[in-house]
């Protein structure tokens, strides 16, 4: 990893943008995940744009729409590209880290619990299919 | 009982439950010396963690040459289970200033293996990408 490259690789971010594989709706592969059920990406004029849904009852629980920082193939080292994205529910936080990988979106969550409530902050990786692909 | 606040239903503990495990984790799983599984990476070739207390160290060394670059020690900023429930230390967040750039570690334990993500931004601006790598380590002794 060589982490003197700088201004090159950002022009070159600049000028790649999201990829058109990215933005859609990705539903879990596992129909009875209790974590992230469902994940929208959209692109909002070369940003890369969030929007997840997690298991609730009776609906699912919107996280609502944060901006990813996108990490695209350019800087990527073994990747073909990459984002995070950070949720903040007061509560519990949620930092999240995805890739794609043959078709398949991989998004590992760290989960991280900020109200006294004894529950263990916990690492997970679910997966995700393209609903429109 | 009153379940507790959550976003997604497999954080929904009962709240009694859920404080019988407060307290840190176990960090052995994730200690001791970890070494790139690829022999050529021009990246991180070694990473070391160990424990300080309730406290899990983060030490990096960089592929540079035939030398290693030493990156210093952090302390790691998120330590996190494999489950709500779970006591065991499967995962670690930690941040390193470098220079003009901030590198954000997302770490996981996978099958016997470390997974390291480094997502390095422009330390003025969190959300400009500089670079981002995934790789492998095994560890260096068996255990």
């Amino acid at each position: 990893m060589d982490l003197s490259k700088d201004k090159t690789e950002l022009s070159e971010w600049a000028a790649s943008g999201v990829p058109d594989l990215l933005p859609g709706t990705w539903i879990n592969t596992n129909g009875a995940s209790r974590g992230i059920t469902r994940v929208v990406l959209t692109d909002r004029g070369g940003e890369l744009a969030m929007r997840a849904y997690g298991d609730c009852d009776p609906s699912p629980c919107d996280w609502g729409e944060v901006t990813a920082c996108f990490f695209p193939k350019e800087i990527c080292f073994h990747e073909a590209m990459a984002f995070t994205a950070f949720y903040d529910f007061g509560f519990m936080e949620s930092h999240l880290l995805a890739h794609v990988k043959l078709g398949v979106l991989v998004v590992a969550k760290f989960d991280r619990f900020k109200d006294g409530s004894g529950r263990s902050n916990y690492f997970s990786r679910e997966f995700f299919y393209r609903l429109d692909a | 009982m009153k379940s507790v606040k959550h976003v997604k239903a497999e954080d929904a503990v009962e709240a009694p439950a859920a404080k019988s495990g407060e307290g840190s984790l176990d960090l052995s799983p994730l200690l001791g010396d970890w070494v790139n599984t690829n022999a050529a990476s021009q990246g991180v070739a070694r990473v070391v963690l160990t424990a300080n207390g309730e406290k899990l160290i983060v030490r990096m060394f960089e592929a540079s040459g035939s030398s290693r670059r030493d990156w210093g020690s952090v302390e790691a900023d998120g330590v996190y289970a494999a489950s709500v429930t779970s006591r065991l230390a499967s995962a670690f967040s930690a941040t390193y200033g470098l220079e003009s750039k901030e590198a954000r570690l997302l770490v996981n334990l996978s099958l016997g293996l470390l997974i390291v993500a480094i997502c390095t931004t422009a330390g003025d601006a969190p959300k400009r990408p500089e670079s981002f790598s995934r790789e492998f380590y095994r560890r260096e002794t068996g255990r």
